[in-house]
């Protein structure tokens, strides 16, 4: 498993195409398991941390060692893509238990992940992520890459191949951003 | 036509360039053909904030409140409330901190803004009540908190909302890692701030305060060269719902990995004092080797956290040869991955520092006999030399004797925080050293002799102990308060460590003598003394009443601990004390509601398990509770409250403690006097003996006693292999090292074979214990002697009074009840089981001249009993003589029916002299001597009692 991932990471480094596809279903099936596997470790009532999975799936994929840029850049793109996609599939999964005027929050975490947050937030956060993406792609991405993949903004920064000072700037914009987003969709809940 | 419009991106960096105030002009300008754009500028410029470290649960939150208050975030304007902004300070955990001007009292305030998602109306309450225990905290070490407030104030757009805030100490300096490289401070210098970091910590801790999150820039040392700690208690400020947890609601971690407890990363425990001693511990190391303990600056939390659980750190002395010794040890300490084992108070860790700075031997490590050597090697170099020499089994024995001395100031040490006057200081200073000279003397003169010229000779230290007793008076002739010292020391050797209490009961004595004509000496000694000298009068059978006057002195001293920490939970233990002590106690009732009030206090007071006032309650209770326990008073019903609070203090303090193991002895040993909840008994004494062997010597009484207790509670369960052997041991441990205490299990033993039938291991012991005299401290004293000679013949009475055990067991019993009718032969009882127990080993002659005694002596008091007549019809019939027998069957079936109700045992007795036939068959034949054994009856297991009960 981890050695297939470090041969796509670094096929897809050289511009495989092909390999690039791959890592994200590989990633993510890692991280799933990963996360099955914690749980089942962590005492009730704790939580995982999503960014911490990541960190451990990318030391169990691509290992110790100092891979080449690209392949880190792969591994953390895709890693925040996976994080994202589970989170919200999660979340969609509770929010359709909870039908009618039900408004009690339902906390991911009890099944699968031990995360926190509430089901809104995690879809509202998807939504608006969406959005941004649309008015500031580098903003979105350095939000993936924090949030999902827990990178700092130096880090994400020379993934992205733009200076820290942009990196700030742009993360600056995302965070203006998702607060205004989302101050319009959260007013649905909180009538 | 337009322009083609600008990317957003590209406008938001422009828009930051400009100064707040000036953006709406600027926006007007800028966009003036784009409204749509402009528009949405300007909302995004409303939601900006300059604090970019937002994890995301906080944005989420953040989101959420901003619309429900309808508050907004963003740089404050000109003023804020009374204050004045004059410049950024920068942004920290919880939002913005500005510098500004207060206007009376006119100064200079650090103002922390705090995040709107803070301000829902009960998170103000909880915010301003924290704050204001906080703003409680002065002491010069510690930034202090002036304000916590609201105030109207403008958005960057704007509009007005509340600003909560909280005014601070304007700290200008540097932080302390800083400071210590910038002043290029030698180790000694580094050691000596970090002495005053920890006095300002434990100041906090001392009101409550943890603060959660100790790294270098916190630690402040401002322009005058003073330590200030920032941001005490603000991380639960942030956190006030997490107390164990670090993460925000989405999972972000709060806090610095590097400078967190293991306890903190793993969020598994509440955090107290120790995980800042922790801290404490990683800036000290960091200040001194000029790195991390565990270096996770880079790493992600899941690794660093791991690294913190489970590595162990590099040890000072290999980063830098200069810190070998003393200091890495300190910090090995402050580093302990288990709370219980690093320094309990950040004070400790201030004196070991301060120890340390002044040669002093710390108080921090393990037992180490090559410590302690190098130790006082630096202060007597020919003891050095002599100590090197060929003693090693001494040596090992004296050291653990030094080290003993130096732990038991720990409690000391912990009253003097508390009380933190000079005078106590000094007089304690002064006390440690008397003890520590004291001890080297005892040492010294040991030495002395067992090298004498000959460095081969054998020497013990009994010997050497009796060497120092001739010595004492001599050597401190004219120095009262450390001859009492050297005394007291050489009484505590023997009863704490040698575990030999009565004969440290004149030592302590004369300690105490000497104390109360010359001044008595700190608190811990005294509570060793008073406890030392009732343990010891205990064993030589003083009663309970004699040994009042000493628990009442003892719960004195203990109540001067109590108070000196908590007023509140003094005077409830006072209640509690008022109605446990008189000779005639409150009625249970009362005795339990005044425990649970006292219990509940303490409960509420919080203090750390280790404190010295929650040690002194539980003393005083546990001391007064032996009181009226031993008056019959605690009934089942009262006792289960001590039992289930020791239940709850297992799991709020896991850690071990001598005290802790007395708790569970007195409730596993109730409850197995009283028969009930075996189960629970045998895991009680498996956690004493646990706790035992890691706390005590491998010998000690409370392990040896804890194994016949569990012992006693197998046999219950029906596990009576199991059983046997541990009543054996427990039996064999006693007798070697704890003669005064062979009668519990003997009894045991007893016990355990009257219902089992398994009388050879009993047999045995109750032979070798009644061969034992009265010891010479007992004769004189009539009421110790009678309690003495009491306890025996309640050993006796349940062998001899069935029908059908081996002849060892009756034997045993014979002379046993021999010994004590030879000290009280006009005792009726007494008496009694001599007889029955001649006739049961076959001395029919001897049965009936003690059955006729002891009929003679009961009916000079007016008694008339089956237990003697029964005998005597029995004894008669095995020598024959018919007439006499029948006479005597006929007074038994007499008294039988004319005092109906009979006991249990006179209807057992009843029924075995009705089984002589008349005529006598001059074979014996139906005399039943030796019949077939008795079938055990497990079933009666648990209600089969003694006639008379044990205390």
């Amino acid at each position: 498993m981890s050695a297939d991932i470090t041969a796509l990471l670094s096929a897809a480094a050289k511009g495989d195409g092909v390999a690039a596809a791959r890592i994200l279903p590989a990633v993510y099936k890692e991280l799933r398991s990963l996360a099955a596997a914690r749980m089942k470790r962590t005492p009730p009532g704790q939580t995982l941390q999503p960014t911490a999975l990541v960190h451990e799936a990318y030391l169990r994929l691509v290992g110790s060692g100092s891979p080449d840029w690209e392949s880190r850049a792969h591994f953390f793109f895709a890693a925040a893509r996976a994080m994202r996609d589970i989170l919200v599939e999660q979340a969609r999964r509770r929010a359709s238990l909870k039908r009618g005027g039900d408004r009690q929050r339902v906390k991911l975490g009890d099944e699968f992940w031990g995360l926190e947050s509430p089901v809104e937030d995690v879809l509202a956060l998807h939504e608006a992520l969406g959005r941004l993406e649309a008015e500031s792609p580098e903003a979105a991405q350095i939000t993936l890459l924090r949030y999902f993949s827990g990178l700092t903004t130096p880090e994400a920064a020379e993934l992205m191949g733009i200076s820290v000072a942009t990196a700030e700037r742009r993360w600056r914009l995302a965070l203006a951003f998702l607060r205004s987003d989302m101050e319009g969709t959260s007013a649905r809940e909180d009538v | 036509m337009n322009a083609p419009p600008p990317s957003l991106e590209q406008l938001f960096d422009e828009a930051l360039e400009i100064p707040a105030a000036d953006r709406s002009a600027w926006l007007a300008e800028r966009l003036a053909d784009h409204p749509d754009l402009r528009a949405k500028l300007e909302r995004l410029l409303d939601f900006d904030a300059p604090d970019l470290d937002v994890p995301v649960g906080d944005l989420l939150v953040s989101a959420r409140r901003a619309l429900e208050n309808g508050d907004e975030t963003g740089e404050p304007s000109g003023r804020i409330g009374a204050y004045e902004i004059v410049g950024n300070l920068g942004a920290g955990g919880m939002g913005i901190v500005l510098e500004a001007r207060q206007d009376r009292p006119q100064r200079s305030v650090a103002l922390k803004l705090i995040r709107p998602e803070l301000a829902t109306r009960e998170a103000r309450r909880r915010f301003e009540r924290e704050a204001q225990i906080l703003a409680k905290l002065q002491h010069p070490g510690i930034a202090q908190v002036y304000e916590v407030g609201e105030a109207e104030t403008l958005g960057p757009s704007g509009r007005p909302y509340r600003q909560s805030y909280l005014a601070m100490e304007l700290i200008r300096g540097e932080p302390i890692d800083q400071y210590a490289r910038r002043h290029a401070l030698t180790i000694e210098d580094r050691v000596s701030v970090m002495a005053q970091v920890c006095d300002a910590v434990h100041h906090a801790h001392l009101h409550g305060v943890v603060h959660r999150d100790l790294k270098p820039g916190n630690i402040f040392v401002n322009n005058a060269g003073y330590v200030k700690i920032l941001d005490f208690g603000v991380a639960r400020l942030m956190q006030p719902n997490a107390e164990a947890s670090l993460y925000t609601c989405a999972g972000q971690i709060i806090g610095t990995p590097a400078y967190m407890s293991p306890e903190q990363v793993c969020g598994s425990s509440p955090l107290d004092a120790r995980s800042d001693v922790y801290a404490l511990g990683v800036v000290l190391y960091e200040l001194l080797a000029g790195r991390l303990p565990y270096d996770v600056r880079e790493a992600p939390f899941s690794e660093a956290a791991r690294r913190i659980r489970e590595e162990e750190p590099t040890r000072l002395s290999r980063v830098d040869a200069r810190l070998r010794g003393d200091l890495d040890t300190i910090v090995a300490k402050a580093l302990e991955k288990e709370p219980h084992r690093r320094y309990t108070t950040a004070a400790a860790l201030a004196d070991d520092l301060r120890r340390y700075l002044t040669f002093e031997p710390i108080a921090a490590r393990p037992v180490s006999t090559w410590y302690q050597i190098v130790k006082f090697s630096k202060r007597n170099r020919r003891f050095v030399a002599a100590l090197l020499s060929a003693f090693v089994l001494l040596v090992a024995a004296v050291v653990v004797t030094v080290l003993l001395a130096v732990q038991s100031a720990r409690i000391a040490r912990d009253a003097r925080r508390a009380w933190d006057t000079e005078a106590f200081q000094r007089r304690l200073a002064e006390e440690n050293l008397a003890r520590a000279d004291a001890m080297q003397q005892i040492l010294l003169w040991g030495l002395g002799f067992a090298s004498g010229g000959d460095e081969t000779k054998e020497f013990t230290t009994a010997q050497m102990l009796d060497l120092a007793e001739a010595r004492i008076a001599a050597h401190f002739a004219g120095r009262p308060r450390d001859e009492a010292m050297a005394w007291y020391t050489l009484g505590k050797i023997h009863a704490h460590h040698l575990r030999d209490t009565i004969r440290a009961v004149p030592y302590f004595e004369r300690a105490l003598e000497l104390w109360t004509a010359h001044g008595m000496p700190d608190d811990a000694t005294l509570v060793w003394t008073y406890s030392g000298l009732m343990f010891g009068r205990g064993q030589m059978g003083y009663d309970q009443i004699e040994l009042h006057p000493l628990r009442l002195e003892l719960i004195k001293v203990l109540q001067r601990q109590i108070r000196a920490e908590s007023a509140v939970l003094a005077d409830a233990v006072d209640e509690m004390l008022a109605a446990m002590l008189p000779l005639e106690p409150a009625p249970d009732d009362e005795i339990r509601r005044l425990t649970a009030q006292m219990l509940a206090t303490l409960e509420a007071s919080q203090l750390p398990c280790d404190s010295a006032a929650r040690y002194a309650a539980y003393n005083a209770l546990m001391t007064a509770s032996t009181w009226i326990g031993n008056r019959g008073i605690i009934r089942p019903s009262s006792f289960n409250a001590y039992a289930t609070e020791l239940d709850t203090i297992e799991v709020r303090c896991p850690e071990d403690s001598e005290f802790r193991m007395l708790w569970r002895w007195l409730v596993a040993r109730n409850l197995a006097i009283k028969r009930r909840d075996p189960q629970k008994v045998v895991e009680i004494c498996d956690r004493m003996i646990d706790g035992c062997r890691r706390l005590m010597r491998p010998d000690d009484f409370f392990i040896s006693d804890a194994l016949g207790i569990k012992g006693s509670a197998f046999a219950q369960l029906g596990r009576l292999d199991e059983a046997e052997r541990l009543l054996i041991e427990s039996n064999e441990r006693l007798k070697q090292r704890e003669p005064t205490r062979v009668l519990d299990s003997v009894s045991r033993l007893i016990t355990f074979a009257d219902h089992t039938e398994r009388w050879d291991a009993a047999a045995a012991a109750l032979r070798e214990l009644a061969e034992q005299p009265p010891s010479e401290t007992l004769l004189g004293r009539e009421e110790r002697l009678a309690r003495w000679l009491k306890l025996r013949n309640d050993l006796a009475w349940p062998v001899v009074r069935a029908a059908g055990r081996p002849s060892a067991a009756y034997e045993a019993a014979a002379v046993m009840a021999d010994q004590v009718v030879r000290h009280a032969p006009d005792n009726a009882d007494y008496v009694n089981t001599q007889g029955v127990a001649r006739y049961r080993t076959g001395d029919n002659d001897g049965a009936l001249e003690a059955l006729k005694q002891s009929a003679m002596l009961a009916a000079e008091k007016g008694d008339d009993r089956i237990a003697d007549w029964a005998f005597i019809v029995l004894a008669y019939a095995r020598l024959g003589q018919e007439t006499s027998a029948r006479d005597a069957l006929a007074h038994v079936d007499s008294l039988a029916a004319s005092s109906a109700p009979l006991s249990e045992e006179d209807c057992v007795f009843l029924n075995e002299a009705r089984t002589i036939r008349f005529p006598l068959d001059q074979s014996r034949e139906p005399i039943p001597e030796l019949s077939e054994p008795r079938n055990p009856d497990r079933a009666d297991l648990a209600t089969n009692q003694p006639r008379h009960d044990k205390q």
